[in-house]
């Protein structure tokens, strides 16, 4: 648990008994949720279909043998 | 909400492509220039192709010194910066502050959210601005320390149905997955939302700034602020933490300058449109596997690239003032932080080519790419050239058979000289002119006075200096690992950490050491005349472990003093004051009562 490195490990496992008065059971599930308002993101088009350069250096590397074949 | 049309989408405007093309034929001349310099005295023995390499190798870099140089410069006149109208109320539009965490610190994170609360609610801004904590947190010892930590924030601050928290079950995507799982969830209840990192912290007056400036330009889809560096300890924290203050806003405004509406995001402390961010902003997954493929590391990048692509305008206004972040303490986190920065650069690669992109924008992917490049073309440089000189063969003082005089070749010491002038120059006279600007201006009263600055501008240079072939080891390294397909990751960050034990500092820089002493060693033998040359970058290496064990220690007093260390501004204050009552708090053993109330309660 080195994230909570201000506290010394033995602290960080006592952390519940340090705050009786606080409860996870306290927070209104409700209330904590953000509101549902969905809004559409649609997933962008970033590399080519074709797969881009990628693929143009596949199609030249595969030349020769297609040469080859005849 | 209307997107704007594509057909009208901003373009740079005149002043911003003349800028754009003198800095770049500025970096690009200064780059020729060197590598004709030195290919010109290289070929006084005869041309091979290793002074071919040298020359070519110190163009490229003579050319990312001066770009960065040129940003300063750029950055030095002031800049007039569309400011909102007053009359714009920020509490007519929904916003959301959005805080992505992952394994922070919930005692720390939670009291700068709390920070803010009181700073929006004396601003008047509560009901107006609501606060989401979107959690990625796998640890579940975390997860259930953010629950608590949570009930007091909620319960101090009387903040139910005004602070909300999530968190995700399965973490894809990591902050940009974190921000689009919320935004597909709850996007249409808001109209801007400010993205904060967990050691963000903002005052009311700047983010009433923002959502003023948003409102003021439909156009704008995101408005970056130049967060200021607070809260370090250490002497790295604090060098840093001075260069970020006292030479940040005149490289911020030169960036902003060359930018124009095609800005940067940088991933944090900034305002979105949410429906503009909504509608451009859905990132794929790349094809294949890390370090190349796989989720998209350095998102914002790519964000702001997209976002220009979608007709919106991005900007950076570094003048608001209010925008605070926290950085490294020590050399280790540093370069931790920097692999994960590196790898998601050169991630980059894979995005020049992608269809639709500004052409700047892909300019702006090669740069970050180039930033990481540029190490290994270095220690390229300084590998050819020590190459170029134990090859060399011996002068030939009569070339022409049977010639009665010998034939001495020009010596071009002067020039290389002059030359190597010439690039510390462009590394260290923009920040001469920047203090000697603040002097002039008075801009060095909150660090120190005339003459702290100028002592704290020759100390950072003192330790930049010793540091450089320390960073250059890690970011070659980093560069190397990427290069061969090694997933670095992206592991959270350690914040707060701080002085490290000699043990900690050899585990991170053993090898550097060894580098340093089998470079310097072997010199010894092929080319002594050279060994000392070396010693400026072999003996920080050697040093690497003291320099980080001595640069990680606390550091106090006058040098590297910055204006939010002696005068800091009121949320500086209140998050100062809430973790150290909340830490107290915790460290107790025995059952305690809440602790926090009197000065630091603002209004709810």
């Amino acid at each position: 648990m080195t994230a909570l490195n201000t506290l010394s490990p033995a602290q960080d496992a006592a952390l519940p008994d340090m705050l009786p008065d606080m409860r996870p059971d306290m927070l209104d599930e409700a209330l904590l949720a953000p509101p549902q308002a969905p809004l559409a993101m649609p997933t962008q088009v970033l590399e080519p279909p074709s797969g881009g350069l990628a693929a143009l250096l596949r199609g030249l590397a595969a030349l020769p043998s297609r040469r080859a074949r005849g | 909400m209307p997107g704007p049309d594509l057909h009208q989408a901003p373009r740079a405007d005149r002043a911003t492509g003349i800028t754009r093309a003198g800095a770049i034929a500025f970096a690009a001349l200064l780059g020729l220039g060197a590598g004709a310099l030195v290919l010109e005295a290289s070929l006084q023995d005869g041309a091979h192709g290793m002074d071919v390499a040298r020359a070519l190798l110190i163009a490229m870099t003579t050319s990312w010194l001066a770009w960065g140089a040129v940003q300063a410069l750029l950055g030095l006149p002031p800049r007039r910066v569309a400011a909102a109208g007053a009359e714009i109320d920020p509490r007519a539009y929904r916003t959301v502050l959005l805080a992505p965490i992952c394994n922070e610190d919930p005692r720390a994170t939670f009291a700068r959210l709390a920070a803010m609360d009181i700073s929006l609610a004396e601003a008047g801004l509560t009901g107006a601005v609501e606060i989401a904590i979107l959690s990625d947190t796998t640890d579940p010892a975390i997860a259930a320390a953010e629950r608590l930590w949570l009930a007091r924030l909620i319960r101090e601050r009387g903040a139910e149905g005004r602070i909300r928290y999530r968190r995700r079950q399965d973490n894809t995507g990591r902050k940009a997955g974190n921000v689009e799982e919320f935004i597909r969830r709850a996007g249409a209840a808001y109209d801007f939302a400010v993205i904060l990192d967990a050691d963000s912290l903002m005052e009311a007056d700047a983010i009433a700034e923002m959502i003023r400036r948003m409102a003021a330009e439909p156009r704008l889809g995101l408005l970056q602020t130049l967060p200021k560096v607070i809260g370090a300890r250490s002497l790295f924290g604090r060098a840093m933490q001075f260069s970020a203050a006292f030479y940040g806003p005149t490289f911020a405004r030169g960036l902003a300058r060359m930018q124009g509406v095609t800005g940067p995001f940088w991933g944090h402390n900034a305002i979105i449109r949410v429906r503009a961010f909504a509608e451009c902003c859905g990132l794929p997954a790349l094809r294949g596997r890390p370090p190349f493929g796989g989720h998209i590391l350095s998102h914002d990048y790519v964000e702001a690239a997209l976002l220009a692509r979608g007709g919106w305008i991005v900007r950076l206004d570094e003048d608001i003032a209010g925008s605070y972040e926290e950085g490294p303490e020590n050399i280790v986190a540093h370069a931790r932080r920097d692999r994960r920065w590196c790898q998601g650069n050169l991630q980059h690669v894979r995005l020049l080519f992608a269809p639709g992109l500004r052409l700047w924008s892909r300019f702006v992917f090669l740069q970050g790419i180039t930033a990481y490049g540029v190490a290994l073309i270095w220690a390229a440089f300084l590998a050819v050239s020590l190459a170029a000189h134990v090859t060399a063969p011996p002068p030939d003082y009569f070339p022409e058979p049977y010639a009665l005089f010998p034939v001495f070749p020009d010596d071009r010491t002067a020039q290389i000289i002059g030359l190597a002038i010439g690039i510390l120059g462009l590394l260290v006279l923009p920040k001469l002119l920047i203090v000697l600007r603040g002097i002039a201006t008075g801009h060095t009263r909150g660090f120190g006075g005339a003459a702290g600055a100028v002592l704290s501008f020759l100390a950072e240079l003192l330790l930049s200096s010793l540091m450089a072939p320390v960073m250059l080891m890690y970011q070659s390294r980093s560069v190397l690992q990427v290069l061969s397909g090694r997933d670095g990751g992206w592991p959270a960050n350690q914040r707060g950490e701080g002085a490290l034990s000699l043990g900690e500092a050899w585990t991170a820089s053993g090898w550097i050491v060894t580098a340093g002493a089998a470079i310097l060693l072997a010199m010894t033998q092929v080319a002594p005349e050279l060994a000392l040359w070396l010693l400026p970058v072999c003996l920080p290496m050697m040093g690497a472990p003291l320099l980080i064990i001595y640069t990680s220690r606390p550091h106090h007093g006058w040098l590297f003093a910055t204006p939010q260390e002696t005068a800091p501004s009121r949320v500086i204050l209140l998050a100062r004051g809430l973790a150290a009552q909340w830490a107290e708090l915790g460290a107790e053993t025995a059952p305690a009562g809440p602790k926090v109330g009197g000065a630091l309660h603002g209004p709810a």
